[in-house]
């Protein structure tokens, strides 16, 4: 045996100590970050949603010594260390923002919940808040989303929510991103594998909860036709799973974290848009309309997100847009720009040339 | 794992171009130009796959296939799962290892390739990839930009040396037009035109093969770039067939700045001289200062300074310029020299010798006049030396003069445009200078040479010229040139049969011991020669049995051969050990790489020795 991995530990040291650092620029506070998001419900109904991140204290798992996800930046929007108190006020706060813009949007008929890490870690959210939060949305949403890592996924915190949802409404997203443990382990570093993946979504079918899983396109040391190719597996493996939700997530660069590290030393380039666009219609080709097929490219068209040629970027993250919130392939399917080219040959020789992403590449 | 030889063998090799083949197959040889398209990287009826091995599958990076695959693909580029940064580098060596520990495991028998990053990953990991036999690196030159290609020629002439000279390199990405060559020769094989997209989208156009900046839209500058890299590449070879790459190469500095700068500052001191053609005929056009440092002019310079002797009985060398007429002696100027010697020295004109100074060679003794590349190139006249081309030419004349006998006299004879070099050499060496003016050949220059002659013929001891005496010191020189300083052949009894300049034939106690071939400044052995003289040439190759099958030898009987032989010199074939001569043949490759390939001809036999004549031992 050549290959020795406890040899590879400089990657998950370094994650650690930037972890560090970024949570160091966490400030204590009790704010809601919300967003307002075109949503689709299956069956052709279509309305909008209150995405809100809610301060707990974030994703356990990012504070472990290997410093979590080398992509993931979401804690630095939460408190580092937040009151018993600021967590109790946490429902009444999220409500009456919900409500006030569902005054001006009476199409708001769904909420996503996200903690910067998992809903149902009782660590983040005790269960009783979470009861009492859950309560309160109940009555007024016809969806409520919530963020899980795997490990959360058990019979407790599952009966402790449905106790106060119908798990018809009910929708756990977890982020496995991919289902090649090679990929989660050495590059994502998500401690997630397929296995516990699979594991998670049985159990939650079990209680007739519907899973949304997430497919993270282009993590670090991957190519961009690797990372097609693993978008396509990743989501056929979820689909077979019986999925009933797909969120394409494509890679921008977080502050503070290994894949910023990386992009500025010039080894790491986001994914093209033209990627995402084609993983998007391949996904949604091969699902069809029993699931439902979502992205939303973060800072797309930006320097530190995904891009194309920039004359054609803003068409992209639009129609995007529309398509996860329509579910209509029209939106997708009739873009055109001369940067293909470019980018076809790119997909092609990449990988052979780089292996993660960097050609110096810079529209005129 | 199975077994496989690299798929390739050298059919043509000169410097680091090599022309690979694949025997029994359509495909043609190398180099490569791969189109990039959406269905991938193809050539004629061969398309690269690109595939890794995932913990229990082989993954293929097609995106319209889905199922993991069952066997690994012909002509696949095996890469890692991953590709961590280079300041990863223990992860890095780790995905690379974990690559080789899976492969290990699989049945495979087919041509491919690995990609191997020659900036990040340690000889190391490459041997233990070569264990393999792959047939083609891609190299991965990840953090490089487009400025930064200086590196990367040094990077791949140090892969060069690592790896088998018919394991092919395939630059992924390709170069710019004016690039290509420069690649090729120094020993990529296999390049891709996808450079002609990703300039149009940078706004970069190759019109006209240069590369210049335009509006046009990337659409239209990705036909005209795929047009000219087209072109480039055919000129390339085209280039190989007839002519040498590096008169392409510096025919593409310039019109290209990018090309002049890496050309400026390349260390032609790495090329590795043995592995450079001596066989060649097509004439060279050294124009500027970079054909000072052009291989075949290094390969001249090196092999006079190792293997001429300065022939015995000589004892005035007269420096004369060169001429455009080659070689030299037929030409006007060097005839009227050869006169006035003839009328000043009379019976005693076998003890003054012609050498001609020139650009960029520097010195060329008489003996040398019609090897290669002396016999085959032009420059342009203008009569300004630069400063550099004084400094080399004179530092190779120096050192050459530095062999001769300190009581050989040293004239010199030439125009005012010499007169830096002159200068330069009488630093260091004891010149007689009769003229450095306008019109050496001028009435008053003629008369000038004449007295000087004349005075050094008086005081010159009477001599007698033996028959053949010039042909003879030519043929030593000849034979030196290819077998070695050391070289030595009997010539008593020996007579030559024929006339200059076509094939001379010479024998000795009834049997032909070589010809001659004076317009090529090439001599063939014949086996009687070579009985007397066969340890000393330094132009051997051993095989392991002591029977030499067929007029073509290959590499797998090879066990050794001497790298001091070039493609296309003269070698003597070895049993085991060198204890028995078997025949004599024409190298196809160097020695250097027959002690490297691992399957193809090397050599081409002419003459078996089948029993040693009576007489010869006699």
């Amino acid at each position: 045996m050549r290959a020795d991995f406890t040899k590879s530990k400089l990657i998950t040291q370094k994650i650690g100590t930037l972890r560090v650092l970024s949570d160091q620029t966490r400030k204590e506070h009790e704010r809601i970050i919300n967003w307002k998001d075109q949503h689709y419900f299956g069956n052709g109904k279509q309305g909008s949603s209150l995405a809100m991140v809610l301060p707990t204290r974030a994703c356990k798992y990012a504070r472990a010594k290997h410093g979590g996800c080398s992509f993931c930046t979401l804690p630095t929007d939460n408190p580092y260390n937040p009151t018993e108190e600021m967590i109790k006020r946490i429902p009444s706060h999220a409500i009456e923002i919900f409500q006030r813009k569902q005054k001006e949007d009476p199409e708001l008929r769904a909420v996503k919940f996200y903690t910067s890490g998992s809903f149902l870690d009782p660590w983040e959210l005790p269960t009783e808040t979470k009861q009492e939060l859950l309560r309160l949305f109940v009555p007024i949403v016809d969806e409520i989303v919530i963020e899980t890592r795997c490990e959360y996924v058990i019979k407790k915190h599952i009966k402790s929510t449905l106790d106060v949802v119908d798990p018809q409404k009910l929708i756990v997203a977890i982020g496995q991103e991919t289902t090649n443990d090679e990929i989660n382990e050495r590059a994502n570093n998500k401690g997630h594998s397929f296995k516990q993946f699979r594991r998670a979504v049985n159990l939650l079918q079990s209680y007739d909860i519907k899973v949304k899983g997430y497919v993270l396109l282009k993590p670090i040391f991957v190519s961009e036709i690797q990372a097609y190719k693993d978008a396509l597996l990743t989501a056929k493996n979820m689909y077979d799973l019986g999925v009933t939700g797909i969120s394409i997530n494509p890679c921008y660069i977080g502050k503070g974290t290994l894949m910023e590290e990386l992009f500025q030393s010039g080894s790491y380039r986001p994914p093209w848009l033209w990627t995402v666009l084609e993983v998007t219609k391949k996904i949604k080709r091969m699902v069809g309309e029993d699931v439902i097929v979502i992205t939303d490219p973060v800072a797309a068209g930006k320097e530190r997100g995904p891009q194309n040629c920039g004359k054609c970027d803003s068409l992209f993250r639009e129609n995007l847009k529309k398509f996860s919130g329509t579910q209509n392939m029209n939106h997708i399917s009739k873009i055109h720009c001369d940067c293909f080219e470019v980018y076809e040959r790119y997909l092609q020789v990449e990988h052979l040339k780089s292996g993660y992403g960097v050609l110096n590449l810079k529209s005129h | 794992m199975v077994e496989l030889l690299t798929v390739f063998q050298i059919e043509k090799e000169d410097g680091n171009v090599r022309k690979l083949s694949i025997r029994g197959s359509s495909i043609k040889p190398t180099p490569w130009l791969f189109k990039v398209t959406n269905d991938g990287i193809r050539l004629d009826d061969l398309s690269l796959s690109q595939i890794y091995l995932a913990e229990n599958e082989i993954v293929s990076l097609d995106i319209n296939e889905i199922n993991p695959l069952n066997e690994i693909p012909h002509w696949s580029i095996i890469s890692p799962v991953l590709a961590p940064a280079p300041e990863f580098q223990e992860s890095l060596e780790f995905e690379y290892n974990l690559m080789l520990d899976r492969l290990e495991k699989i049945d495979y028998n087919i041509p491919f390739g690995f990609i191997f990053d020659p900036f990040t990953l340690p000889e190391s990991i490459l041997r233990e990839m070569l264990k393999f036999n792959p047939s083609i690196f891609a190299l991965r030159t990840s953090h490089l930009n487009s400025y930064s290609i200086l590196p990367l020629l040094e990077k791949i002439m140090n892969l060069r040396n690592l790896i088998s000279p018919n394991i092919a390199l395939y630059l992924p990405g390709g170069v710019s037009v004016g690039l290509q060559s420069l690649l090729v020769a120094l020993g990529v094989d296999i390049l891709d035109d996808s450079v002609s997209a990703f300039s149009a989208f940078q706004g970069l156009s190759f019109d006209d093969f240069m590369v210049k900046q335009s509006d046009l839209k990337t659409e239209v500058l990705i036909k005209i770039n795929q047009s000219f890299v087209d072109l480039d590449f055919r000129l390339i070879e085209s280039t190989l067939k007839v002519r040498d790459l590096w008169e392409r190469v510096y025919r593409d500095m310039h019109s290209n700045p990018s090309v002049a700068t890496l050309i400026k500052k390349f260390d032609f001191s790495s090329l590795n001289l043995s592995k450079f053609a001596v066989d060649k005929k097509n004439p060279l056009y050294f124009i500027g200062d970079e054909s000072l440092f052009h291989p075949s002019v290094q390969l001249y310079q090196k092999r006079t300074l190792e293997r001429y002797n300065f022939p015995e009985g000589i004892k005035y060398i007269l420096l004369v310029p060169c001429s455009s007429k080659k070689p030299y002696h037929l030409s006007k100027t060097h005839q009227t020299y050869q006169s006035l010697i003839n009328k000043a020295f009379r019976k005693k004109k076998d003890i003054i010798s012609i050498w001609s100074l020139t650009s960029p060679l520097g010195l060329v003794p008489s003996e040398l006049e019609s090897i290669y590349p002396v016999s085959s190139y032009d420059i342009p006249v203008s009569g300004d030396w630069s400063e550099l081309e004084v400094n080399v030419t004179s530092k190779f004349a120096v050192n050459l003069l530095k062999k001769v006998p300190k009581d050989v006299k040293i004239l010199a004879h030439t125009s005012k445009g010499y007169q830096k070099m002159i200068s330069q050499i009488q630093k260091e060496i004891n010149l007689d200078v009769s003229w450095i003016d306008d019109s050496p050949l001028g009435s008053d220059a003629r008369s000038v040479l004449l007295n000087k002659l004349k005075v050094c013929a008086d005081s010159s001891q009477n001599f007698e010229s033996t028959k053949n005496q010039k042909w003879i010191r030519k043929m030593i020189a000849l034979l030196q040139w290819n077998h070695g300083s050391e070289f030595q052949v009997d010539l008593e009894n020996i007579m030559f049969r024929g006339r200059l300049p076509y094939t001379i034939t010479v024998y000795q106690r009834k049997s032909q011991i070589l010809s001659w071939n004076d317009s090529e400044g090439r001599i063939k052995l014949f086996p009687n020669c070579f009985m007397l003289s066969n340890k000393n040439s330094i132009s051997w190759v051993e095989l392991d049995g002591d029977e030499l099958k067929g007029s073509t030898l290959f590499s797998v009987g090879v066990t050794k051969a001497s790298e001091e032989i070039n493609p296309g010199d003269e070698v003597i074939i070895y049993s085991k050990n060198r204890e028995k001569p078997l025949g004599i043949g024409k190298a196809l490759i160097s020695g250097y790489s027959m002690n490297r390939v691992m399957n193809g001809a090397v050599a081409k036999v002419h003459s078996k020795f089948k029993s040693i004549p009576e007489e010869v031992i006699a």
